[in-house]
């Protein structure tokens, strides 16, 4: 039965009281974003009421012992001050237990915590579980959950319980469906959030907005105007810590495949019934990542340059390669660098090339997307000394501030007819008065909703795998493509330059 | 901050600060944004590297104060300094009120290193560039050394040089063309009168029926003070070029040239005059008789034409004594075509290395 006092009211700012277990609490991410983000949802009163946190790891700590540990991340990596009064009232919803992620009996101990604060709070709580752990815990963690009853069949019964994850989904095709299996053996589909922290990034999600609030420019959102589009995530920072990590998977998985592709599909997608049904929107994106042309075994070294990088400066502070990083093998193979051409083959898109740029070690941190469209005919300037008219770019800036641009040319003052190019932009800091929230203060809030509209379904995740299989393969094959070299600091090989070339076009200057 | 008053636009220079190497972009979004309450309006659409060798900071102030009015960048000034340890960086800006409610400003980072730490400036450089917008250079010192070379040519779209007082002109320029980089040259820009007057002359029927049997050329010309000869054999280049002229002969001051089927030959002769400033003084065109049918020179600064024998001189353009920041200013106001500068510096080039204009 739909609710009958929806009808007609705006869409709940606050979700209904929710209990957050973090597995995997005494790692980076919980320190660095998820904490400060909740921190953050606290000061501006966006957390439902009783809200709890509930840290969860093997190291044996007290819940005051949790509290001070996460104090310092919020003072370094919260996007605002906070005060300590706030940390202080926000930290008595902070708690801690110990557990082992294959040990049944303690996610009981869990179940009896959960239970016993929601009596002292007097609070019916959902429960949000976020694994911050490693994908090979997914299983174990999902399938104790329901051992211990902390599991509730959707639209049944008076708590609602789901499932955070985050990247990387899997390595492959394969183990991203036998991870999705394990999950799913717990958990329904409707109950599993996986997360892409692009998606909670403003400018991302004003993709939509930007396209289909505005009527002039969705007629030129098509193969007919555009030339060309390019999608640049750049790095200027190595490996750190992560070395292991990332040289079992490289970062055409560690980005591409996530990242990469959600923007991209965002980008491409039909407009869906309606921007407030999740599935409408995911339905569409699915469309477009099983539209992209999958590349034959032949065509990945005409499609793809991958590089590692070399040892150079970064801002002036010499670094080192990537195979003279700690935790990196002497004769890895990992790409830190890919370029790459892509192709959606629908009636919008066909012809249209869609380049993608992303690499560690870059000379900046940079995160961008840039549209092209084609040329204006030169006929109406021959004879005035106007020898190219550069193309409009529609350019929307992810990290690190966020805003969007568009370059047109304009004729400067003076006595001739000339052309330059000037850009007409806004930026989130300058025109709207009010900081933009962390990706993940959006994110958590619309998991604690039920929203999943910002979070990938399983088939995205399967298709993105499916695209990039062939490149993995012909990687992994007797007859492997180069595995090219950049200096530290550069923008990566020559040789990914030379794929643009081949249909006259360069990268954008950035 | 000081403000000056410089008549219709009031300057304001946004003194510079020291800044840590990472802190450099949001410096010089801070230092610009101190003047907001003034109305200050970001138009920075290009980035610029200035190159100096000792230029005095008044003067070098004043370049990119002129070049903030008609092109307002990001302006990385950059000089070697051995006495440094690490890249010295200072941040500010220099900025124009040009209506009640409007600044302009130019960003200013100068960038100062040690020539040890060369190899790390392009990272500091690409690590601070407004992303999307062109790269230029400015290069305002006579010689160009290597380190700039190879640092425009990694960045750089464009170059702006002056080869009337560029040493070695003819090997760094064609290097330049190599890499792919736009060259806009003052020396040409300074010599657009002439190309102006000559085009507009022979727009005239008669004179244009005359140019179909030109056998001389004369031009006068004087060094002037670090003139270049490079820069002189600009227009002689332009004229054999335009003419599709090969260079045949050098004989002293008498270079023949002619046409690759041989059907037509021309003689250029160069005489040199002890006044003038560095240029071309005059010209003069002749078809089969002794009288030339068209004669220009400059006098006082003004370029005058004598379309043929009985008549006077007729003053047709200004030529001054523009330096490089007038011609630079001029060409970001009302740009200049540099269609031919390729083919026409070649042929400077070539008249050079034949032996025209050798020591006389």
């Amino acid at each position: 039965m739909t609710n009958p006092f929806a009808e007609g009211e705006n869409r709940t700012l606050k979700p209904p009281a929710t209990a957050l277990v973090i597995f995997g609490a005494s790692g980076d991410l919980t320190n660095r974003k998820l904490v400060p983000a909740l921190v953050n949802l606290a000061q501006d009163e966006y957390l439902p009421p009783g809200f709890i946190v509930i840290g969860v790891a093997r190291r044996r700590l007290t819940h005051d012992e949790f509290r001070e540990s996460l104090w310092e991340g919020v003072k370094k990596f919260s996007r605002r001050t906070i005060s300590r009064e706030v940390w202080e009232r926000f930290a008595q919803s902070v708690y801690y237990q110990s557990l082992d992620a294959g040990q049944e009996e303690d996610f009981f101990a869990l179940r009896r915590l959960l239970e016993g604060l929601g009596q002292e709070r007097g609070h019916h709580y959902n429960y949000l579980y976020y694994l911050a752990t490693a994908p090979h815990f997914f299983g174990p963690i999902s399938h104790n959950l329901r051992i211990a009853g902390l599991v509730c069949e959707p639209s049944v019964g008076t708590r609602t319980t789901a499932i955070i994850v985050e990247k990387p989904f899997g390595h492959d095709c394969e183990s991203a469906a036998s991870l999705n299996r394990l999950i799913r053996e717990s958990f329904a589909e409707e109950q599993i959030y996986r997360i892409d922290h692009y998606l909670g990034k403003e400018t991302v999600q004003n993709i939509l907005v930007f396209r289909f609030a505005n009527g002039i420019f969705e007629p030129l959102w098509n193969s007919r105007y555009i030339d060309h589009i390019e999608i640049a995530v750049c790095e200027d920072i190595g490996v750190l810590n992560r070395a292991e990590y990332f040289d079992q998977n490289g970062i055409t998985r560690d980005i591409v495949q996530n990242h990469v592709l959600q923007m991209l599909s965002l980008l491409c997608i039909e407009p869906p019934i309606s921007l407030s049904d999740a599935d409408s929107i995911r339905n569409e994106k699915v469309k477009v990542l099983r539209l992209i042309k999958r590349m034959k075994p032949d065509e990945v070294a005409l499609n793809t340059v991958r590089a590692q990088y070399t040892q150079g400066f970064i801002q002036g502070n010499g670094v080192k390669g990537y195979l003279e990083e700690p935790g990196v093998a002497p004769n890895s193979t990992t790409e830190t660098f890919i370029a790459l051409q892509l192709e959606v083959d629908n009636w919008r898109w066909s012809g249209v090339p869609i380049y993608v740029r992303v690499g560690k070690r870059l000379p900046k941190r940079i995160t961008e997307i840039s549209v092209f469209f084609k040329e204006a005919p030169l006929s109406l300037f021959k004879g005035r000394q106007i020898d190219e008219l550069p193309q409009n770019v529609l350019s929307i800036q992810v990290q690190p501030s966020e805003g969007i641009s568009l370059s047109v040319n304009s004729k400067p003052p003076g006595p001739r007819m000339r052309v330059r190019r000037v850009e007409m932009d806004f930026n989130y800091d300058h025109s709207f008065g009010v900081a933009s929230p962390e990706a993940y203060e959006r994110l958590l809030l619309d998991a604690m909703k039920g929203d999943a509209t910002l979070f990938t379904r399983n088939d995205e995740i399967e298709e993105a795998w499916s695209l990039l299989a062939p490149i993995f393969d012909a990687w992994g094959s007797d007859r492997a493509p180069q595995l090219y070299n950049y200096e530290a600091g550069s923008w990566g090989p020559p040789e990914a330059a030379a794929l643009l070339r081949k249909r006259g076009h360069t990268w954008r200057r950035l | 901050m000081v403000v000056t008053d410089g008549g219709a636009a009031m300057s304001i220079v946004i003194p510079s600060v020291c800044v840590e190497m990472g802190q450099l972009g949001s410096a010089l979004t801070r230092a610009v944004r101190s003047i907001e309450e003034l109305g200050y309006l970001r138009a920075a659409h290009s980035n610029l590297l200035v190159f100096h060798h000792d230029l005095p900071p008044d003067e070098l102030g004043n370049w990119i104060d002129s070049l903030t009015l008609v092109n307002p960048s990001r302006v990385f000034v950059l000089s070697i300094d051995d006495s440094v340890e690490g890249i010295t960086l200072d941040v500010g800006g220099r900025c124009h009120r040009v209506s009640p409610s409007v600044i302009l400003c130019s960003e200013v980072a100068k960038v100062t290193v040690p020539r040890h730490r060369l190899p790390e400036l392009p990272s500091v450089l690409r690590a601070h560039m407004l992303s999307g917008a062109r790269i230029e250079a400015v290069i305002l010192q006579e010689a160009i050394p290597d380190w700039i070379e190879q640092l425009t040519g990694s960045l750089a779209q464009t170059v702006y040089i002056d080869t009337r007082v560029t040493a070695g002109a003819a090997q760094t320029v064609p290097r330049f063309w190599y890499r792919k980089e736009r060259v806009i040259d003052c020396a040409w820009m300074w010599l657009n009168p002439w190309r102006e007057v000559i085009r507009q002359a022979f727009d005239r029927a008669d004179l244009s029926e005359r140019l179909l049997n030109l056998s001389r050329v004369n031009f006068t010309f004087s060094h002037g003070a670090g003139a270049s000869l490079l820069s002189l054999l600009l227009l002689p280049g332009w004229i054999q070029g335009r003419l599709g002229l090969e260079l045949r002969e050098v004989e002293g001051t008498r270079v023949l040239l002619g046409t690759e089927d041989g059907t037509r030959s021309v003689e250029f002769n160069f005489v040199e005059v002890d006044e003038g400033r560095g240029s071309v003084n005059g010209m003069a065109f002749f078809d089969r008789s002794e009288e030339p049918f068209l004669q220009l020179r400059v006098v006082n600064e003004i370029l005058e034409g004598q379309f043929d024998e009985a008549r006077s001189w007729v003053p047709l353009r200004r030529y001054g004594g523009e330096g490089s920041r007038e011609l630079l200013e001029r060409y970001f106001l009302i740009g200049a075509s540099m269609t031919h500068y390729q083919s026409s510096f070649r042929n400077a080039v070539r008249l050079l290395d034949g032996g025209a204009l050798a020591v006389q």
